[in-house]
């Protein structure tokens, strides 16, 4: 072949290999002839040329890296206390990102998983997912006859939303297979959705079919249901033939049509969705609970598709104008019009779907955000001031090594080296902490489940974006000590060395630069634990402050009637027996019972007319209400102020009676006598205010207790008929003794009562204040986090320091210097710095403090225990970090120091 | 050399060694030497990758060179090698062609 040619193959080939082998190789072309098989053999023998250059390339990086690497570990293991608080500091400090941005994106960020979510609206109270009341209408929870009118006035002339979707409650449901028996039911999550739920969300079926929208007509219900993928794998293991396998949900027999996108487990995102029931099928399935048909049944919430072109905010008007509409449309009661035609109805993007927990947690998800934020700052600085202080102190070693010849390039790489390996051991840490924590942190928000729904708890890009600003930061901080530590030149650094002091060769300075991050940990460690202190406090408070009843002492049992279909004088009858049989069982004060009970998120409320009492706005004529057995504030151990409890003698047919909280009692009459005074409920019947209770924080101590009534069960001071029966029994022991006795006895009254809720009271009280525990815990973990890095800052800046004074030190005990003075010496320098930080730390507690003022439930803003404490605490922590390297200095021998400084 | 293309024996490195067990040779030479001692005609490609490992390997040689044409040589280590591995394929031959009913 030409010589042209054969240089265009050679060309081919590596450089490396060309250098080598090129000429010969041109010879040996040249001698060939140019074929279509030399061609190909001798490309082929270039790509394995190719291959063979880079297998030993790669080969020479990795034993550099394995070399640098175990050289950087060894170097490393010399300084196992100064490496480990490295590796510490950023574990925590990506750990706690990691694990806070998790549940930060489960609950506030993350869209739901359904067609185009952002055209998504959401009407309805956010936290009233669960929610089923009865009595007066409402504009932030919704009945089925309002759905019906509102869905067909907005579809029609679609000037907010394209479509309006449905979603209610079913409460605890018993589904059971074929032939299980009615005690081995099975209770999965499930949710009443109207018939185009699947629709308007975009979601279609895996397997199956979800449901046609249709009218949603009660008399044309089709008896089917769809279920969730994870319910199908759970429960079915992906069984093929799931479709048209038979159920029995509550007391209706249904067929399973389909199994919903893998995706998609339901709009509600702290508990996913098992089952989806046709709303149109509700009255089959709970027959005896109070109608839907009923307007006064609210206990639905609403998910909009916008119309196109319609921003969220005109689609909040036009909604709020449609619900209003249709309340007063529907108004039953004289002047009911005016107050529904003010109320507020709640309308927010849809993108997230429906949360209980997100409007509760997301004030607190964003401030613990912010505070981990801000402390992997913190571990930022901490690492810059650990290594920066530790290539201060390599510098001699490495100036040794520059004048001995090596390379620059190599030191630096080696100083990166053992900056990765800390980020490496820091990483991993920080993975364990994150996973644990997350899942931790997700079960105390949201539910053991919807944890599991979420998955592993860490997302994997969540993970990786924290890491990753972990690593670059560390590397940020890394790389600056890394060249300055490699530019050393050996005769100033010896110098240096030699006068003891700053190895800059500047300005003597006693700390180092780095040193202003002491202080700003200090203030932002005396923040956080001021906060954590101040939200622990709160908790304690609402944890062991007297509720109005005797929290530690009551059990609370709540049966199932409507299930059975008890009602009228049967209902009565059972009632006084169960709470007659209770309150004879040993141990027990008093026994009664009422409809809605405590702790137990069932509520009602009436309107009421009061003569002398003319309110300023229509919501003044709100009363909640409970329905009470004899003896109600005897048995629950609740205060009576004046006048008499509810007694066995109000009957039926005697006038009818209520007891008022004081609450109610002042709102109504002032400081008039409220005994004796009458007042008309719904029904219109006049009721006599018989007595005064003092008020009793029956459904949740976090918020202000509602004007509140007590009405003999058997008088039904409201025309509603919503029998539902919680037991309340009062121990004179320890209450979880007595729950299976409470139980048995249920069993022996009416074996085949279908017990919901047997529990002592003191554990419901504990599930409403959850965030407020987590959020406190959280804080508390933090502020234990920052105070334990304001040490580790503290120790590496005054190691740091102490080391630079060797000399210095040294020369002073030769000098005659008592011990106790260079201690003292070595402290005050590191105790002025933890001064300023908490100077600088007091106006910024203040404030903090008035931005958690409503999470403090009373507390004053600056308890004095929840100031001095984490005083105490950083002084006490900032102390021993101090004390450890001071007492070091001072051990230094005379001797040893002036070798040094000669 | 009319022979059927699947009887050919080729693996380069061994060929190469076997080449030069005879004398120092340059590229050009081996590959028709090669081809005279087993109907293998290795290609340039082929050739200098043989030639590459069994240098870096120490079982050839360069000699001085003479013009462009570098010619290699076997070395001790490479007789050893190329003994060690002759002698296996003898046995095996033996064996196989002892199965095959051979004579």
């Amino acid at each position: 072949m030409t010589p042209r040619s054969a240089r265009r193959l050679l060309s081919l080939y590596p450089a490396a290999w060309r250098d080598r082998y090129g000429v010969e190789f041109l010879a040996l072309l040249e001698e060939s002839r140019l074929t279509w098989r030399i061609l190909v053999d001798v490309i082929a023998g270039a790509g394995r040329e190719w291959i063979r250059a880079g297998g030993a390339l790669s080969r020479s990086i990795t034993v550099d890296v394995v070399q640098d690497a175990r050289v950087g570990a060894r170097s490393l293991s010399r300084t196992p206390v100064l490496t480990a608080m490295a590796c510490l500091t950023l574990g925590i400090g990506v750990g706690a990102n990691t694990a806070i941005f998790a549940v930060v994106d489960a609950i506030l960020i993350r869209a739901l998983p359904v067609d185009r979510p952002r055209e998504l609206v959401a009407i309805g109270k956010m936290t009233a997912v669960d929610g089923h009341t009865t009595g007066a209408t409402r504009a932030d929870l919704f009945s089925f006859p309002l759905y019906r009118d509102l869905r067909a006035r907005l579809e029609t002339d679609r000037r907010a939303v394209t479509g309006l979707a449905a979603s209610g409650t079913a409460g605890p449901v018993d589904v059971q297979f074929g032939n299980t028996a009615p005690g081995d039911a099975e209770h999965p999550n499930a949710r009443f959705v109207s018939s185009n739920y699947f629709s308007v969300l975009g979601i279609k079926a895996q397997r199956g079919r979800v449901f046609a929208p249709n009218g949603d007509s009660p008399s044309s219900a089709e008896p089917i249901v769809v279920i969730s993928d994870s319910y199908w794998r759970r429960r079915f293991d992906r069984a093929n033939d799931v479709i048209g396998r038979r159920l029995k949900i509550d007391d209706a027999d249904v067929t399973i049509a389909g199994v919903a996108a893998r995706s998609f487990d339901g709009e509600i995102i702290e508990r996913p969705t098992d089952i989806w029931l046709p709303l149109a099928l509700q009255p089959i399935v709970q027959p005896r609970l109070a109608s839907i048909a009923n307007r006064g049944t609210s206990w639905l919430l609403f998910l909009g598709r916008l119309a196109p072109g319609v921003t969220l905010d005109r689609a909040r008007a036009a909604i709020a104008v449609a619900v209003r509409a249709e309340l007063v449309a529907h108004a039953t009661l004289p002047g009911e019009g005016a107050r529904l035609a003010k109320l507020r109805v709640p309308v927010a993007s849809g993108r997230q779907g429906l949360s209980g927990v997100r409007p509760k947690f997301q004030a607190a998800l964003v401030t613990l955000q912010a505070a981990v934020g801000l402390l992997l700052l913190i571990v930022c600085a901490n690492l810059a001031n650990l290594l920066g202080g530790r290539a201060a102190v390599r510098r001699m070693e490495m100036s040794v090594r520059l004048a001995l010849g090596a390379a620059r390039g190599r030191l630096v790489r080696q100083l990166l080296t053992e900056t990765a390996l800390i980020a490496l051991c820091g990483s991993v840490l920080g993975v364990a902490l994150a996973s644990w924590g997350s899942r931790a942190l997700q079960v105390a928000a949201m539910s053991a489940e919807a944890s599991q729904a979420a998955g592993g708890g860490i997302d994997l890009p969540v993970f990786v974006f924290t890491l990753l600003v972990g690593v670059v930061t560390l590397f940020g901080t890394g790389l600056a000590p890394a060249v300055t530590g490699s530019r050393a030149d050996l005769a100033s650094t010896m110098r240096a060395g030699a006068r003891g002091l700053s190895a800059s060769g500047g300005r003597r300075a006693r700390i180092p630069v780095g040193a202003w991050l002491v202080p700003a940990q200090v203030t932002l460690c005396f923040v956080l634990l001021t906060g954590a202190a101040l939200l622990a406090r709160s908790l304690r408070k609402l944890e062991s402050d007297a509720p109005g009843f005797d929290r530690d002492h009551l059990v609370v049992a709540k049966v199932d009637v409507q299930r059975r279909g008890i009602v009228g004088p049967g209902f009565m009858a059972l009632a006084n027996q169960l709470s007659a049989r209770l309150a004879a069982l040993p141990g027990v004060v008093a026994a009664t019972y009422s409809q809605n009970g405590f702790f137990l998120s069932t509520d009602a409320d009436a309107i009421v007319a009061v003569p002398g009492f003319a309110g300023r706005t229509s919501d003044d004529s709100l009363v909640t209400y409970d329905l009470v057995g004899p003896g109600y504030v005897r048995a629950i151990g609740g205060t009576l102020l004046r006048g008499r409890d509810i007694e066995a003698g109000d009957r039926a047919s005697s006038p009818s009676v209520v007891v008022l909280n004081e609450s109610a009692a002042r709102f109504f009459f002032g400081d008039r006598e409220a005994i004796g005074r009458t007042m008309y409920f719904d029904v219109g019947v006049p009721t006599t205010v018989v007595g005064v209770v003092a008020d009793v924080h029956d459904h949740s101590l976090t918020t202000a207790v509602e004007r509140r009534a007590y009405a003999p069960y058997v008088q039904q001071i409201s025309g509603e008929t919503h029998p539902s029966l919680t037991l309340s029994v009062r121990t004179a022991g320890d209450p979880a003794s007595i729950v299976s006795l409470v139980r048995s006895a249920i069993v022996a009254t009416d074996p085949t009562l279908p017990q919901m809720v047997v529990a002592p009271l003191e554990s419901l009280v504990s599930n409403t204040i959850r965030e407020q525990r987590l959020v406190a815990t959280l804080a508390s973990v933090f502020g234990g986090v920052a105070l334990l890095l304001a040490g580790i800052g503290l120790y590496g800046v005054m190691s740091y320091a102490v080391t630079r004074r060797t000399a210095e030190i040294g020369i002073r005990a030769a000098l005659g210097a008592d011990r106790s003075d260079m201690l003292r010496l070595v402290m005050a320098d590191g105790l002025r710095l933890v001064a300023f930080g908490l100077a600088a730390g007091l106006p910024i507690t203040v404030w903090v403090a008035h931005a958690l003022r409503t999470q403090l439930y009373g507390m004053p803003i600056l308890d004095p225990i929840a100031v001095t404490l984490p005083i105490a605490s950083v002084l006490g922590c900032a102390f021993v970090g101090i004390l450890i390297p001071a007492v070091r200095a001072t051990r230094v021998s005379p001797t040893t120091a002036l070798k040094q400084a000669g | 050399m009319a022979r059927d293309e699947r009887g050919y024996y080729s693996d380069p490195p061994l060929l190469v060694l076997a080449s030069l067990a005879e004398g120092p040779k340059h590229g050009y030479l081996m590959i028709t030497d090669i081809e005279e001692m087993s109907g293998t005609r290795l290609g340039p490609g082929a050739l200098y990758g043989a030639i590459t490992r069994l240098e870096r390997q120490g079982l050839i040689a360069r000699l001085d060179e003479r013009e462009r044409r570098q010619p290699y040589r076997i070395t001790p280590e490479g007789r050893r090698v190329l003994r060690a591995k002759l002698e296996t394929l003898r046995a095996f031959s033996h064996l196989g062609l002892k199965r095959l009913g051979a004579t």
